[in-house]
């Protein structure tokens, strides 16, 4: 004879779950729709990047088995970000000329380190869930982002059953995109060619498969945990046509007879055409104490065949407030290694000739390094709405890049509301 | 609800129970007047009455019939919403009228969860099929109204609808609010025993005043929905302390619907009953 006492707890549990608001609400709220709205606002110090999100999510029922969300995302980016290349108060090349120069110059006064951008990012994704039976249910995706330098356009497929008592569910899901990537005026540049002679290609585009694995599953009644397996496999134009790296050499300084080093060579960056994603995700939810209190923990592992490893550690604690708002810290720290072909700029002995390597890149991004978030979130109803508010700091330490520090204040508003 | 509802406060606040007693009235009548199946007005009615349709359901509602969903599938079919048109045949009047098989299995053809489409918030039932939430409705209005009670007031506070109770801990001073358990034999004068309760719930599933008796057997009125027939070697009562009066509830039922193997099904959900053969 079965011990059925822990399932009957926890059907009773998700019954009683919200028994009490339920007294007061109105009667049959059938095919709610649901509209979730934010604005985030992301800078960097230092007049580097600076990011306006827009963001509105709309999810509601087509029929009693089939379920759409629909997202539109709009960004505006400004700011200034680093090249790859020395500063340059070491670099004797002060301009380029032609295509290329149109942006690689100037951020702040004369420097020539950092590119200053402007674009305005559209999104738009679309998924529709349908319930092929009790117990499993199949999402259809769709998507779609453009900008002056980038197109990408998705589609994907996931597969979701759950275990007959509803305490597991199982995910597979598979996901291709298409990426198109030129720079505003004109092509990509040829990988690791000198920037000064100007040698454009055609757009860059890359295919990006992925595979997707989840499990989740309900412990007990305060506690939910999760489990996901990803893995990506990506080929074609991979290399950032607005990254450079520069080549120097140590020489000294007829002023003050110090040796300093000098930037004597600007190439653009190169970075191989295949890339394979690997990433492990577990997260927990439990709840805990008087007032329900909610501690989420979360562990991502990520590795891939550049040579980049990275783990997440990501804690957040929501205490609920006595008038239904809610306040939750946040945390999360993150290190990587560097990709194999990472390094600060090509070393010139000043004796041997340069052998350029076949791949390089000094993108901070794929450097060594450690990020740390703290921030935190309220939240409480507005109207029969819920309204919550976020801010993050954000701080990232590189190893080697040029630029080893980015400082960001993130704020964000939204908006949710059924009708 | 058909059944003597009280409310046991332990505090000498007349105002604050006065009011306890107020909000738990409008919640049980709250619920009653939704699930009830003798009611023309309400979502159980509409949904009987819509065949071949699918009518959408509310968030409680939804929440009600997963939950239904789930004790089918714990009990292996035993305990079925949809079993109420057994009713047609059996009438539980301690008189020895039994139906004719016949007449039994023309109703069978009529009962069966799996035949339902469910997929919340949409329900869709066959012609002639119906449903009733009687076997979970009193349970959860007790769970309900306690939950309502208790983000009223912190005192000690026990709900009992008609025999299914609840309480929201111990008594002042930790002391047990003591349950006596009616003695089936000779109902509402003697309890057959007592079980005390510091948490949670107690529900009790018995066949008190609801049997035929014919030759000298005994049928409860617990029926077998695969079989439409009185489950045999059923105790006279179960009662059984649970989280929850709904859990506590459905741990009785379940053990009545075992039959003979009602103190085995008890013993291994090691849970604390009672159960009186």
């Amino acid at each position: 004879m079965k011990n059925i006492k822990h399932k009957l707890s926890l059907a009773t549990c998700s019954l009683l779950g919200g028994a009490t608001q339920q007294a007061h609400a109105a009667e049959a709220v059938d095919n709610a729709w649901e509209l979730d709205s934010s604005l985030l606002y992301y800078a960097e110090e230092d007049d580097r990047v600076s990011v306006t999100k827009a963001v509105a999510f709309l999810s509601g029922d087509l029929s009693s088995n089939d379920s759409v969300d629909v997202k539109l995302v709009l960004d505006t980016m400004s700011g200034a970000t680093p090249t790859g290349a020395v500063q340059s108060e070491n670099s004797s090349v002060d301009s380029f000329s032609g295509a290329s120069g149109a942006s690689l110059r100037t951020a702040s006064g004369d420097s020539v380190d950092r590119v200053t951008f402007s674009d305005t990012r559209l999104g738009i994704a679309i998924s529709w869930n349908h319930l092929l039976e009790r117990l499993s249910s199949i999402t259809y995706g769709a998507s779609l982002s453009v900008e002056k330098d980038y197109q990408s356009y998705g589609a994907s497929v996931n597969y979701r059953v759950e275990s007959d008592d509803r305490q597991t569910t199982y995910t597979v899901g598979l996901a291709g995109t298409y990426d198109l990537i030129y720079r505003k005026t004109d092509g990509t540049p040829e990988p690791m060619s000198n920037v000064e002679d100007n040698s454009i290609f055609s757009d860059g585009d890359r295919y990006t498969y992925d595979a997707i694995f989840g499990i989740s599953k309900v412990f007990n009644r305060k506690t939910v945990g999760q489990l996901n397996y990803t893995i990506s496999y990506s080929d074609g134009y991979h290399t950032d046509p607005y990254k450079v790296i520069s080549q120097v050499r140590l020489v000294e300084d007829t002023d003050t007879g110090q040796y300093v080093w000098r930037e004597l060579e600007r190439y653009f960056e190169s970075r191989p055409v295949t890339r394979t994603r690997q990433t492990l995700f577990t997260s927990m939810a439990h709840q805990h104490g008087e007032m329900g209190e909610t501690v989420h923990l979360g562990y991502r592992f990520y590795t891939d065949d550049w040579g980049i490893t990275s783990q997440t550690f990501e804690m957040r604690h929501r205490t609920p407030l006595s008038d239904g708002s809610y306040l939750e810290p946040h945390f999360r720290y993150y290190l990587q290694s560097a990709a194999d072909f990472f390094m600060h700029s090509i070393y010139d002995d000043g004796v041997n000739p340069v052998v350029l390597p076949e791949f390089a890149s000094a993108d901070y991004r794929l450097d060594e390094g450690t990020g740390l978030t703290l921030g935190l979130e309220y939240g409480t109803s507005l109207g029969d709405g819920k309204l919550r508010f976020r801010t993050e700091y954000i701080n990232w330490q590189y190893e080697d890049a040029e630029y080893d520090e980015t400082r960001a204040w993130v704020m964000q508003v939204s908006y949710q509301k059924q009708f | 609800m058909a059944c003597p509802c009280e409310i046991l406060l332990d505090a000498t606040d007349a105002e604050l129970l006065q009011q306890l007693t107020q909000l738990a009235q409008q919640e049980a009548l709250r619920i009653e007047k939704k699930y009830s199946r003798y009611r023309d007005d309400n979502i159980i009615h509409r949904i009987n009455t819509s065949p071949h349709a699918p009518v959408n359901v509310d968030n409680e509602t939804s929440r009600l019939l997963d939950f239904a969903d789930q004790c089918y599938q714990l009990s292996e079919g035993k305990f079925d919403i949809t079993s109420g048109v057994l009713r047609q045949a059996w009438n539980f009047d301690t008189s020895d009228r039994l139906p004719e098989a016949s007449q039994v299995d023309a109703l069978l053809s009529r009962i069966g969860w799996q035949k339902i489409s469910w997929h919340s918030p949409s329900i869709q039932l066959p012609s002639d099929m119906e449903i009733d939430l009687g076997g979970i409705g009193k349970e959860y209005a007790v769970d309900s109204t306690l939950k309502l009670l208790s983000s009223a007031t912190d005192k000690s506070l026990l709900v009992n609808f008609g025999g299914d109770i609840a309480c929201n801990g111990p008594r002042e001073n930790n002391i047990p609010w003591v349950i006596g358990i009616d003695d089936p034999v000779d109902t509402g004068q003697k309890a057959a025993g007592q079980l005390k309760l510091y948490r949670g719930a107690l529900a009790t599933s018995g066949d008190s005043q609801r049997f035929l008796l014919k030759d000298g057997i005994r049928y409860s009125h617990i029926l077998n929905p695969l079989t439409g027939w009185p489950v045999e070697g059923a105790p006279r009562s179960v009662s059984v302390i649970a989280d929850t009066c709904l859990e506590a509830g459905m741990l009785a039922t379940f053990a009545m619907l075992e039959g003979h193997s009602a103190k085995d099904f008890l013993e291994q959900q090691g849970v604390e009953y009672l159960l009186i053969k």
